[in-house]
């Protein structure tokens, strides 16, 4: 290497790299990515399998070679493979034993084996903006790779036309903000440096990344150094009097170190580094300073200290850097991707760099995406992107169809955003009103599984260890939110805990010393501020909502549970053939365990931890096994009648709300009378549930259980009137009425015969009228009452049955498997469509006109918004329309001001009490919630049952369900053996085939054999024994 | 410096550009809460009590590190800020287990003093209840972590006033810990026990074993007197109560002589000898006997009338102007021998007559600079001293201008370096030529270049000249080029300070001195009338001893029939018993029982330092004056009372001011 004496040797240097460039461009390139994401996952064997395959095989138009991480960190180790006039295709995924295929098939016979390969339309290749990452797919070993590509262009440029203060013109025209996190323009900061007096001047780099999941400085330094060194040397150029720069760069980051050391060695080897550089009298040195371990030093008046020799501790500002930093001197301090920016603007101008970006945040920014999203990795969009496009496109949303709920941005000085704000640009601005901040750029995607009480603390645990210890609000006023956090987990809590925190964290914000420790109260601050209900969930309620803090549950399902069942107890009664008993701990908490077992939601099995390992515990079906196996022998148990009680109970309706109230409080020895305006009892599961799902006789059996007890049913008895039940004796009543009433679309031709709404339709069907249905017949919505809705007219006889959905099919609010089975008995779906209006024929509809629909900004649940795409409008022909787009409850009976109704006919209640604002009425279920799911209608019923015998006892009304402390007998506490705990699929019930199904009625899904139950049950990790 | 104006609460205040705004609060009585910051010590913004509002700044800022400027606009006693500042404390109190009622320093604390301002009656936040240790090993001070508020305050003050880097944080957060060196009992670290921490801290976290539960300073009267550990003379402040010194502390922590020594500050409070009372005088037995003042006189005034022309009279140099004038006096007029010497006398003599070669004129000590020269040095040369042991202060002043400031250190001493950790460069040479090294370092400046000639005789340079370096070198065992970097460190020093003590003065040879002094002369280290020299004085009022005229000449012990010792409260070695065996009559005015009194034929009690007044003369001439601490105990007189009362005995009326 000889030094570069002019900006002519120079081009030089770059004409003679491009032709080697342009030469090995002719031959085909294997380029495996070498980043520590890479290494970690086993690349450098890739590699080594690579060099062997091919010279094995005398191949010699592959040229193997290495380069650095381009992001795709979750599925490492990446290769790209470039064919001279081809596209380049990026292998995922790509271990040694894969080599030899992509070898013959691909280099050799030519032929891309598709299914290794990420798209090169997938979103997240596509959506980016790759600047900073430009260079990823070169050596960064190999100064001369980057020469080639203009580098250090920008440094002769620099020198040799412009003057320094054209140098801080341009970046200030840039808009260029410091990427550190904290946004300061950074030609401001410049400009001020340059200002300062002194003849001894320094700029260090921050390479101290040290928040969670945050890596993209990594990926910068270890595969494009040298952007890094020219943009500190254009830097020490601009600002004058700098002779000596500094890269602080953490320990643990040893293959940074390696490269940049490298890089360095190259640039003073080429004279790029050290004195008179191009020719010129500019003069500068660079040398890397790594840290050791500490976190507070990536705060620059700690970095600086460090740098001087002392212990890393942040000093209060003013002075600041700019005037006293480095060893007393005037100092510059920017981040890695900062400087790595510099560059380019320089070499391609202000205005390509402020070409994308928002108004005050100009350029790129890369992200990094962890945490519980699709596509893990590194990504560079413009500032501004919305957050739910990085999150849900080019992140590829959320794993196991969970439900997205927050993202941490900004590392634990960060702040949680919610749903709510998923459209939000990502800029420094935007970011920041949110009372999060930018930070250096980790995304920590969180979904249903995060319980935000849990990321609050783990953060502040972060903080607290790494706080320096200097000053008082951070150093003591961390362990004190962190010890109140503590408390709200364990169930502790008490709500002026959330008044203590948010003042105190207030106090730390404003009082502390440094960065640290003014944002470290910021995840408690911003999790409070979106996630109130949460906090109140863990101190009123004493739950997790998320099943994630343990001290308040035995089993995550049992906690997820709305009435609490003891699922690992009967989990395990059944793996040990104690059937019976597991049964008759079923129904200690749940009167309707066979009905349960059909066509429960199972939140449980969403927090089943064996999920994680390979697919949930077939926690419904186990149950539905339990309560069938007893149905079979003939046993229904109920638990013992306690004293009896002469108060009278009134409950209006008799689904599963008001049942399980009739049940639990018959239970407790009160005498319960349930009117129910229909022929039948059961609400929904009688007349919302069709029969293949969920037989009439398993129905049947479960509320006989309950008459059983004593409650007396009475049918086709319809209440106009709570004030006369009152009259009548009753001491309370429970309104669990239900939600029966179809919404209306509200489009022209909503009158015509043939239109039915999906409640009314079910309703008729169940209660075995003779209803009228078409051949051709139009579904619309999505729910469980349009799949339901659009099975029910296939066995009625219907040879075309479409559903008309305005979303996708992955926004669909019916269940999967429901969803599943429906698209195998042949209905066809339209996504992305909705009705604008019907169209008839003497009075009958005979067509339904639709428009296509397209997405656009995300809504509040996280789904994208539909718009009517103008002009795309088409019709289908039809003769039945069946709407399913909404069901309310049907509150008509109560009198004006008797009882406070909510909007949309919704009973209004105190949640947690489920008390109405009459004393002594109570209401729950559809009724208080809007439509919901049969097991929290359970809940509501116990819950009611609760409040009412309280009330009646003259007690204060609690949010608290008291349970009797069951114990069953005979569960072992005998953890799963390894042999239980291997990996392998739940089992699965049989199904009636798809022909034997045609109009019949009869059960689709099968109940497990004892033999299978027994070898599912055996899947339990028992979490409820490492809790304990 | 510039006037500036501030608002502040509304009030217009002025004050001095580079001052913070605390200083100019504090400067016009606005009372702002602190708690790192003190007086003397840099400031970090660490407990944040200090806060306050300014104008355009976003957040409250510490008063203590902003820059006061001219039209700011502060508010320090917002709602805000006196909310913030209770939290402040009360996380103080969560934090570790600061319980008053049994805390040593309860009513001596800062931090209680804050929670009474703020009516802290209790704490919202969860309390923390670490299980910190105590580090209560050394024999005088205690590091008790559970009480500590992390204010940093010994960990400055060890760097920036003891320079002495003992004390640093270990560990960081909640966990952070003030640690001696590598986290050791401080009692085996490099701590040099100078207590400054002990002062400096405000809550019980640190404390001295020796003033245990002795007393609050609210208690206490304060008497500032002068230390008669060794001749830097620091002053003291004496706390006492009921006759009692409860502890002894800096009166101004950030002064020259700010940080105190190990001596000053502990051992003073340490006494175990026991103490002499009455007079005493040997009886029919031989055994020393109580015995009334009048006898005591009347016997030794019967030996002095037998002897008067041999009768010696010889002075402990930690006694004060006053009662040396007065022995002179006793010795010249009452017993009219005129043989009189100081205990250190034979030092004095060595250094006075190698000034007196140096100068015919003979300006004596005044030759010397003051010892704040150290603190500007950029080049200190160590010649046969240990000053860190000798004069801590003067130790301290050493590391002060190495460590803080960056003087180079050259040490010559043949078997210490004794600043180990910060000596540049150790001259070590043979025992005994320390004069070739001397002269060899001259040779070497004037080969250099480096010593200005004019001011020189050029007898001497022709000496120096002539002088053989290969001589030198086997002499002193010294290699040449170690003895020219020597020469170039100190002869290229716009600021060189010379320091000298017992090591060189032992060998009694003037030539030594007079060489030293001609080195600073001959490199233009002359600050007016004197040189940047300074020997190290054994006693605490040597000086002044000397001035006075006490050490011209030694008393040959041969033919002495009799000696009047006046040891007051100085320590015995063995070179005294020593000098003191054989003689005939042996009179010991001393305040504590020792081998020499129970030589003594006669004893007389004498007060001890904290029971004197009157002057010392510092080791670079300064007059200080010594207060009286303690009355002194019933029938107990001042040593000049005995002298005039034994004078009268004598048939001499000894006039005293």
């Amino acid at each position: 290497m000889k030094p570069l004496a002019s900006v002519e040797e120079l081009n030089n240097l770059r004409d003679q790299a491009l032709n080697k460039l342009a030469e090995r461009e002719e031959n085909i390139q294997v380029k495996v990515h070498l980043g520590t994401c890479g290494i970690s996952s086993g690349a450098t064997k890739v590699l080594d399998a690579f060099l062997q395959e091919v010279v094995a095989r005398k191949i010699y138009d592959v040229v193997v070679l290495q380069a650095a991480c381009i992001g795709l960190c979750g599925v490492e180790p990446v290769v790209t493979v470039i064919k001279p006039g081809q596209n380049k295709v990026i292998y995922i995924e790509v271990t040694e034993d894969k080599v030899p295929r992509i070898v013959e098939e691909h280099l050799v016979r030519g032929k891309v084996i598709q299914e290794w390969v990420l798209d090169e339309n997938d979103p997240l290749l596509k959506l980016q903006e790759i600047r900073v990452m430009h260079n990823q797919d070169l050596n960064p070993m190999n100064i001369d790779e980057y020469i080639a590509r203009g580098g250090y262009q920008a440094l002769a440029k620099a020198l040799s036309q412009m003057s320094p203060e054209e140098v801080i013109e341009e970046i200030s025209k840039s808009g260029l903000r410091g990427r550190g996190g904290a946004g300061f323009p950074t030609a401001r900061k410049w400009g001020f440096v340059r200002g300062a007096p002194g003849d001894e001047k320094y700029v260090v780099c921050n390479g101290d990344e040290g928040d969670p999941g945050a890596y993209m400085n990594r990926a910068v330094l270890e595969g494009n150094p040298h952007s890094i060194i020219e943009g500190m040397a254009i830097g020490a150029y601009a600002i004058g009097n700098v002779r000596q720069g500094y890269t602080y760069l953490r320990a643990e980051y040893p293959l940074a170190i390696k490269t940049l050391s490298h890089a360095i060695a190259q640039a003073r080897g080429y004279g790029l580094l050290g004195k008179s550089i191009l020719g010129t009298d500019f003069e500068f040195s660079l040398d890397i300073f790594p840290g050791a371990g500490a976190f507070v030093c990536g705060e620059e008046t700690a970095l600086l200290g460090s740098i001087e020799g002392k212990r890393g501790n942040p000093r209060q500002r003013p002075p600041f850097p700019a005037v006293k930093g480095l060893f007393g001197k005037p100092t510059t301090l920017n981040n890695v991707e900062t400087w790595s920016d510099v560059p380019q603007i320089i070499l391609r101008g202000a205005d390509w760099f402020a070409s994308v970006g928002t108004e005050k945040s100009k350029g790129t920014k890369t992200l990094c995406l962890v945490g519980k999203i699709n596509n893990t990795g590194l990504v560079e969009v413009p500032l501004g992107t919305p957050l739910g496009e990085i999150v849900f496109d080019i992140g590829g949303g959320i794993p196991d169809g969970k439900k997205y709920k927050a993202v941490q941005i900004g590392g634990p000085s960060g702040g949680v955003i919610p749903i709510e704000h998923i459209n939000t640009p990502v800029d420094y601005e935007a970011v920041t009103a949110l009372g999060a901040i930018m930070g250096s750029g980790g995304l920590v995607v969180m979904d249903e599984d995060s319980c935000m009480v849990d990321v609050a603390k783990y953060f502040l645990q972060f903080t607290r260890d790494e706080s320096c210890g200097k000053c008082v609000p951070c150093r003591a006023g961390i362990p004190a939110m962190l010890e109140i956090l503590s408390r709200i987990s364990r169930g502790e809590g008490k709500m002026e805990d959330l008044d203590t925190l948010e003042e105190l964290g207030e106090m730390v914000v404003s009082a502390a010393l440094c960065g640290l420790g003014q944002t470290s109260p910021n995840p408690v601050l911003t999790t409070i501020r979106h996630f109130r209900e949460e906090y109140e969930a863990h101190i009123i309620d004493k739950r997790c909502p998320a099943a994630v803090c343990q001290a308040l549950f035995r089993a995550p399902c049992q906690h997820t549970c709305p009435v609490g069942l003891d699922v690992p107890g009967y989990v395990s009664l059944i793996k040990d053939g104690n059937f019976i008993e597991s049964y008759c701990l079923i129904k200690q908490r749940n009167p309707f365990p066979s009905i349960c077992g059909r066509v429960c939601h199972h939140p449980c099995e969403a927090k089943c931890q064996r999920g994680q390992v390979d697919e949930p515990v077939a926690i419904r079906d186990l149950k539905r096994f339990a309560a069938d196996y007893a149905f079979e022998l003939g046993i229904d148990y109920n638990p013992p009648v306690k004293e009896r009680r002469e108060e009278k109970v009134a409950i209006i309706g008799a689904g599963p709300a008001g049942l399980s109230a009739a049940w639990d409080l018959a239970l407790e020895g009160y005498q319960v009378t349930v009117f129910e305006a229909l022929p039948v009892a059961g609400g929904m599961l009688a007349v919302g549930i069709p029969e293949y799902r969920l037989p009439k006789d398993i129905l049947k059996r479960e509320v006989e259980s309950v008459t059983r007890l004593g409650v007396r049913l009475r049918l086709n008895t319809r209440i106009d009137d709570i004030e006369s039940l009152l009259e009548d004796g009753y001491r309370a009543v429970f309104i669990a009425t239900g939600a029966h009433k179809g919404d209306k679309m509200g489009i022209p031709g909503e009158d015509l015969a043939g239109i039915y709404d999906a409640i009314d339709f079910l309703r008729q069907v169940n209660l075995g009228k003779k209803v009228k249905i078409g051949r051709k017949v139009a579904i619309v919505g999505g729910g469980n009452s349009a799949v339901d809705a659009a099975r029910v007219a296939l066995r009625k006889g219907a040879k075309e049955v479409h559903i008309f959905y305005r979303r996708e099919k992955k926004d669909m609010p019916a269940m999967a498997e429901e969803i599943e089975d429906t698209e195998k008995e042949g209905v066809q779906f339209h996504f992305l469509t909705t009705p604008t209006r019907l169209l008839g024929d003497n009075g009958k509809v005979k067509g339904i006109e639709c428009i296509r629909m397209e997405l656009k900004e995300f809504d509040r649940s996280g789904r994208k918004t539909p718009y009517p795409i103008e002009g795309s409008e088409y019709v289908v022909d039809v003769d039945t329309v069946i709407e399913a787009i909404g069901q309310r409850p049907d509150t008509s009976f109560i009198k004006d001001g008797e009882i406070q109704v909510g909007r949309g006919g919704t009973v209004f209640t105190d949640p947690r009490t489920l008390a109405t604002s009459r004393n002594g009425i109570f209401a729950g279920g559809d009724a208080a919630t809007g439509p919901a799911t049969v097991i929290e209608a359970i809940a509501a019923g116990q819950r009611a049952a609760s409040s009412i015998r309280r009330y009646l006892e003259g007690k204060e009304l609690s949010p608290l369900v008291e349970r009797d402390g069951y114990k069953p007998i005979g569960i072992s506490s005998v953890p799963p053996t390894d042999e239980e705990t291997r990996e392998r699929a739940r089992v699965r019930a049989a199904e009636i085939a798809l022909p034997d199904r045609g109009s019949s009625f009869k059960e689709v899904v099968l109940s497990y054999s004892p033999e299978e139950a027994r070898e599912e049950a055996s899947r339990c990790l028992r979490c409820d024994l490492e809790v304990q | 410096m510039k006037e500036i104006t501030l608002t502040v609460n509304d009030k217009q205040l002025s004050g001095k550009e580079g001052s913070t705004v605390l200083e100019i609060c504090q400067a016009n009585g606005i009372d702002v809460p602190t708690l790192c910051h003190l007086d003397g010590l840099s400031d970090v913004g660490a407990c944040r009590m200090c806060v306050v509002e300014i104008e355009g700044e976003r957040k409250p800022v510490p008063s203590c590190t902003y820059p006061a400027r001219d039209g700011l606009v502060v508010k320090t006693d917002t709602e805000r800020l006196e909310k913030y500042r209770r939290q402040i404390l009360e996380l103080m109190f969560a934090e570790r287990n600061h319980f008053c009622m049994f805390c040593e320093q309860s009513g001596d604390c800062e931090l209680q003093k804050l929670a009474y301002r703020y009516q802290m009656d209790n704490v919202r936040y969860p309390y923390q209840f670490p299980s910190q240790t105590m580090d209560a090993l050394s024999d005088y001070l205690v590091i008790e972590h559970n009480r500590c508020v992390l204010c940093g305050r010994c960990v400055r003050v060890c760097s920036e006033i003891a320079a002495n880097y003992a004390l640093d944080f270990s560990g960081r957060g909640v966990k952070t810990l003030v640690s001696a060196d590598l986290a050791q009992p401080v009692s085996e670290s490099t701590c040099t026990t100078c207590g400054a921490c002990v002062q400096a801290c405000p809550t019980g976290a640190i404390f001295s074993k020796l003033s245990l539960y002795r007393g609050i300073t609210d208690e206490c009267q304060r008497i500032t007197t002068v230390c008669p550990g060794c001749a830097v003379g620091c002053q003291l402040d004496v706390l006492v109560k009921d006759n009692n010194i409860v502890r002894i502390e800096a009166p101004e922590l950030s002064g020259i002589k700010g940080p105190l020594c190990k001596e000053g500050r502990f051992e003073l409070l340490r006494e175990t000898r026991p103490r002499l009372t009455s007079p005493l005088v040997r009886g029919k037995q031989g055994e020393l006997e109580e015995c009334g003042w009048d006898r005591a006189m009347e016997i030794i005034a019967g030996k002095v009338n037998g002897s008067k022309d041999s009768f010696a009279g010889m002075i402990s140099s930690r006694l004060p102007n006053e009662t040396l004038s007065i022995f002179n006096r006793f010795i010249n007029e009452a017993v009219g021998s005129g043989l009189l010497d100081t205990l250190d006398g034979d030092i004095c003599r060595v250094i006075s007559e190698g000034i007196k070669r140096f100068q015919n004129n003979g300006n004596g000590l005044a030759i010397e600079c003051p010892i704040e020269e150290i603190l500007d040095a950029d080049c200190i040369l160590i010649v046969g001293a240990d000053p860190k042991n000798t004069n801590p202060i003067i130790g301290n002043l050493v590391q002060r201008a190495r460590r803080q400031k960056g003087a180079k250190l050259i040490v010559v001493d043949p078997s210490r370096n004794v600043f180990p950790l910060w000596t540049d460069l150790w001259l070590k040479p043979k025992a005994g030529s320390e004069g070739a090294l001397l002269a060899g370092l001259g040779k070497a400046l004037v080969d250099k270049g480096l010593l200005i000639l004019e001011k020189a005789g050029t007898e001497l340079i022709q000496s120096l000249k002539k002088y053989d370096m290969v001589k030198v070198c086997s002499e002193t065992g010294i290699d040449k080029g170690r003895l020219e970097m020597a020469a170039e460190m100190y002869g290229q020093a716009a600021h060189g300070v010379i320091i000298y003590g017992e090591g060189l003065l032992n060998s009694e040879d003037p030539s030594l001195i007079t060489c030293i002094l001609n080195l600073a002369a001959l490199t233009g280290n002359v600050e007016g009338e004197s040189l940047r020299v300074i020997s190290l004085k054994p006693g605490a009022n040597s000086r002044g001893a000397w001035e006075l005229g006490l050490a011209k000449r030694g008393v040959e012990r041969n033919g002495l029939k009799g000696l009047y010792l006046l040891l007051g409260d100085d320590q015995v070695n063995d070179g005294l018993i020593d000098r003191l065996k054989g003689i005939g009559f042996l009179v010991v005015q001393a305040s504590y029982q020792s081998p020499v009194t129970a030589m003594a034929d006669v004893v007389l009690p004498s007060p001890i330092w904290a029971e004197r007044e009157g002057k010392y003369v510092s080791m670079d001439g300064n007059e200080l004056e010594i207060r009286r601490a303690l009355k002194p105990r019933e029938g107990m007189l001042q040593d000049q009372e005995i002298l005039v009362k034994l004078s009268k005995k004598l048939g001499r009326e000894l006039i005293t001011s």
